[in-house]
């Protein structure tokens, strides 16, 4: 045949099994995020300046004789440096996260999304794991490499054997870091299709509760008002994570409060897609 | 007799985008087809007239006067846009009467207008549901009993059938006909070509900010004289009745169907064509099962102008 | 039989949306047709396994439609009416990865979106933003991603809504092409009469959650025998008096029409004999059939 057909060619290529359909959406996802220039120079780059700075620090203590003999790596500075990217976790889900069910709501994408062979757990998973893997990519990764940079460069050769636990202590935390809140904000952007509206809810949350709570412990004396601030929960939980509280057992309070955000998180995402109605 | 609407060098731009371009046109009573490309210009066009939009060089003049800013004729308008926005709480009912009582009316001749407005329109079942449990069709019709209610001459429908069942279509059609009839003004903008015809022989076609033609679509075909007409004739002599139209100069080609016993002719005159056809089938004794023009339409019209 | 629905019924709550429908479609192209609020949408969102029947059993290319949704899904799609979109996507960018959601190999579905765009014949606009697409543009867009994963069956909900005339008759034809010479199943939810004469051989006439019409639209369109539509140019009274002298009984329609009926033994030559005597022009001779509209209208009006 010299002249071969232009128009319509059937398919019957073979297809990958659906166990990590979810991925598509994922990958999709990151790319149209690493697209934003003003989110990567912004947002992205400062994290990864400060993950830098942790690292000259380390760096420095352990080349220079003059901060060598100063304890300054201790658990806290892996500490610190978490609470130090909880601001840059808020960043990203405001920016990232306030948009990436409602978008789709607006846009009227679960038309087209439900009419494939996808379930809705997929797509729950799909994006869930955009903000997980985007926010572990400035905690848990370079609080690991922080510790694996120490470990590596430290003269005290006992660093490694008695603190090895720091390892699973950052691992812990940032996944409480990023759980709650990445849950939060998913939540609030599968309840609006405005993703302003979704960004201004998270952040009544996350930096209200502050204040609010500061002003009851303040003014009326409350003192369980600590626990209605976001950040304090959070440190509260860090602190015991790292073996540097000062105060006792209040710990379970925090976990509890966090625990239940999160449950909560997920339900109203769950209910929220299962209830759309993708045709009129 | 006055013209409904006139323009002279109307001309409107968004920004550095040229929406109507210079156009000088008059347009007078009964029901005129408002057809063009998407962008074209014909939203700009109708907000012109209703007085939504400010010319920006040219006049424009509605029922004899500017139409911009001008609450006086705004009564004697009906307008029925192509957007679908409603205040989803109210009823059917309380949407027509409330614009109808901006009309200035008392109450009970509000009441009664848009009673009768929706009766019009096959909604009385439905009056009383509130909006936004209606179907889209429905939210179609109360959109119609709206831009009816206060009787103006001059109504302007902006693809006033979008959303409605085959059945409202032709009520809908029979409706805008009647309104013709009876000698009101009506300027329907649509892209379904058919529905236009059912409606009117006239239409008004631009493209690209500017006129391409007024008048009737038929007059206008024949004036689009690089398409030849087609004429469809399936006779029982298809080849011997080529042969012999063949022989006259205005036909440009006789083709023959393969698939049936039908043969194509083009001609540059038609007129000549049918004035002498009958001669040749009585006396040649052809038998002629149908015989149309297919490309005497408003499709054919749209097609050969825009492109 | 790619689809058959064995006493469905649905409802919301009160509402009734279909009402023990039983129906076999053995493929080709079929038209959804029927008024507002007559079942199209449920039976849409049945068929893509969006909803789950309250009694009644229904399969789709022998797929259970609760059990086996996804599978089914696979086989199918959508081409939705309203407006719909996946922000910050390029249209190939997009296509691509609406083929990857259906399980598409990453560079195949690359492959596949460029060759199904250049099928739709979108050009250098597929590599722009959807944001930025006119309302022709993302007609086909979502026309493209419902045909990326080379689907059995295409849904297409108002495919033409919107459209200026010359896309209008792009997207048929587009549908007529696909279900004609590609042999893809369509079935297609349209008010627009003409659009589902010009694509489809069967249809199906829901009202009230119920299946009221199924059949060929040509064989429901019976052939009134020997019924005429004529257009002539001249004399119309001398026209019409002299029919009525040879046993013609004329009517005249909207449109300026004259509908006759002829009997058995007069030819459309007595017309032009007519014609030929006294110098009128014949230019039209068209032999009435119910139209499609005249099936529907009858159809629901006869309930």
């Amino acid at each position: 045949m010299p002249i071969h057909d232009q128009s319509y060619r059937h398919w019957d290529g073979e297809l990958k099994s659906h166990t990590f359909r979810w991925w598509a959406i994922t990958v999709e996802g990151l790319k149209v995020l690493l697209r934003r220039k003003l989110f990567v120079i912004f947002i992205l780059a400062p994290a990864i300046i400060q993950f830098l700075v942790f690292g000259g620090m380390i760096y420095g203590v352990n080349t220079y004789t003059f901060f060598m003999n100063m304890n300054f790596i201790t658990p806290e500075f892996f500490y610190k440096f978490c609470m130090r990217q909880s601001f840059f976790i808020a960043l990203i889900c405001v920016f990232a996260g306030s948009g990436l069910i409602a978008n789709d709501l607006r846009s009227n994408a679960f038309q087209l999304y439900l009419s494939k062979p996808l379930t809705r757990l997929d797509y729950i998973l799909g994006k869930s794991a955009i903000m997980l893997i985007m926010l572990g990519f400035i905690t848990f990764i370079p609080g690991i490499l922080l510790f694996i940079e120490h470990s590596v460069l430290s003269q005290d050769s006992t660093f490694f054997l008695e603190q090895y636990w720091i390892f699973g202590s950052i691992t812990l935390f940032s996944l409480i870091l990023i759980i709650p809140t990445m849950s939060i904000i998913l939540a609030f952007s599968s309840m609006t299709k405005s993703y302003r509206y979704s960004a201004i809810m998270f952040m009544v949350i996350i930096f209200g509760t502050p204040v609010i709570g500061a002003l009851l412990r303040e003014i009326l004396r409350l003192k369980w008002a600590n626990y209605i601030q976001y950040w304090w929960n959070m440190e509260n939980l860090g602190r015991e994570l790292f073996g540097i509280s000062n105060t006792t057992n209040t710990w379970y309070w925090s976990a509890l409060i966090m625990i239940i955000i999160t449950v909560i998180s997920i339900v109203i995402i769950y209910r929220r897609i299962k209830g759309v109605d993708i045709v009129k | 007799m006055t013209p409904i609407i006139e323009t002279q060098n109307l001309s409107k731009w968004y920004g550095q985008i040229m929406a109507i371009n210079d156009m000088t046109i008059k347009i007078s009573n009964g029901v005129i087809g408002l057809l063009g490309p998407n962008g074209a210009g014909k939203t700009t066009f109708i907000k012109l007239i209703v007085g939504l939009l400010k010319p920006d060089r040219g006049i424009i003049k509605v029922l004899g006067q500017k139409s911009w800013n001008n609450h006086s004729i705004n009564n004697r308008m009906g307008y029925c846009s192509d957007i679908d926005n409603f205040y989803e709480n109210m009823t059917g009912f309380d949407f027509v009467f409330r614009l109808a009582l901006l009309n200035n009316y008392k109450k009970s001749l509000a009441e009664e207008f848009a009673l009768k407005a929706i009766e019009t329109v096959e909604m009385t079942d439905n009056k009383d549901k509130k909006i936004g449990s209606y179907s889209k069709g429905m939210r179609q019709r109360i959109k119609l009993a709206q831009s009816i209610v206060h009787n103006p001459e001059l109504m302007i429908f902006d693809e006033p059938l979008n959303g409605m069942d085959p059945i409202g279509r032709q009520s809908a059609i029979k409706l805008i006909k009647q309104l013709g009839d009876n000698g009101k003004s009506i300027i329907v903008s649509s892209h379904i070509l058919h529905e236009i015809e059912a409606m009117t022989d006239n239409i008004l076609l631009i493209n690209n900010g500017r006129i391409l033609a007024e008048g009737n679509v038929h007059e206008i075909r024949e004036l689009i004289d690089r398409h030849p007409h087609n004429v469809y004739i399936d006779c029982d002599k298809a080849r011997f009745l080529a042969s012999i139209l063949v022989q006259y100069d205005d036909i440009i080609s006789a083709k023959i169907n393969p698939e049936d016993s039908g043969l194509i002719v083009e001609t540059i005159k038609p007129d000549e064509l049918y004035s002498r056809l009958p001669k040749i089938v009585v006396e040649n004794k052809i038998n002629i099962n149908s015989l149309y023009s297919p490309d005497d339409n408003l499709q054919a019209v749209f097609k050969y102008l825009v492109g | 039989m790619i689809i058959r629905f064995n006493d469905i019924s649905i409802s919301y709550g009160n509402f009734l949306a279909l009402n023990s429908v039983t129906l076999d479609i053995k493929g080709g192209a079929v038209g959804l047709l029927g008024p507002n609020g007559a079942g199209k949408t449920t039976f849409i969102k049945t068929l893509l396994g969006l909803i789950k029947p309250q009694s009644g059993t229904g399969e789709v290319f022998g797929l259970d439609i609760v059990s086996q949704k996804l599978n089914i899904r696979q086989k199918v799609g959508y081409v939705p009416e309203n407006d719909c979109y996946i922000s910050g996507m390029s249209g190939v960018g997009f296509v691509a990865y609406m083929g990857r959601l259906c399980g598409m190999p990453r560079k195949e579905s690359i492959q596949r979106a460029h060759e199904i765009l250049q099928y739709v014949r979108m050009d250098d606009e597929r590599y722009r933003l959807i944001e930025t697409y006119s309302l022709g543009m993302k007609q086909k867009i979502k026309l493209a991603q419902a045909l990326v994963h080379d689907p059995e069956l295409l849904l297409l909900d108002e495919p033409t809504v919107g459209m200026d005339p010359k896309g209008r008759q792009e997207m048929l034809d587009l549908v007529k092409d696909i279900s004609q010479l590609k042999g893809i199943n369509i079935i297609l939810s349209s008010h627009l009469l003409p659009d589902i004469e010009y694509t489809c051989q069967d249809v199906i006439v829901l009202r009230e959650g119920k299946l009221l019409i199924s059949g060929n639209i040509e064989d429901l369109k019976s052939q009134h025998q020997r019924m005429f539509e004529i257009k002539i140019k001249g004399n119309e009274e001398q026209f019409i008096s002299e029919l009525v002298d040879i046993g013609i009984m004329c009517n005249k329609t909207q449109g300026n029409l004259l509908r006759i009926s002829l009997p058995d033994d007069i030819e459309t030559e007595a017309l032009f004999n007519i014609a030929y005597k006294n110098n009128i022009q014949i230019r039209q001779i068209m032999q009435t059939k119910y139209s499609l509209e005249d099936v529907f209208s009858q159809a629901i009006g006869g309930e």
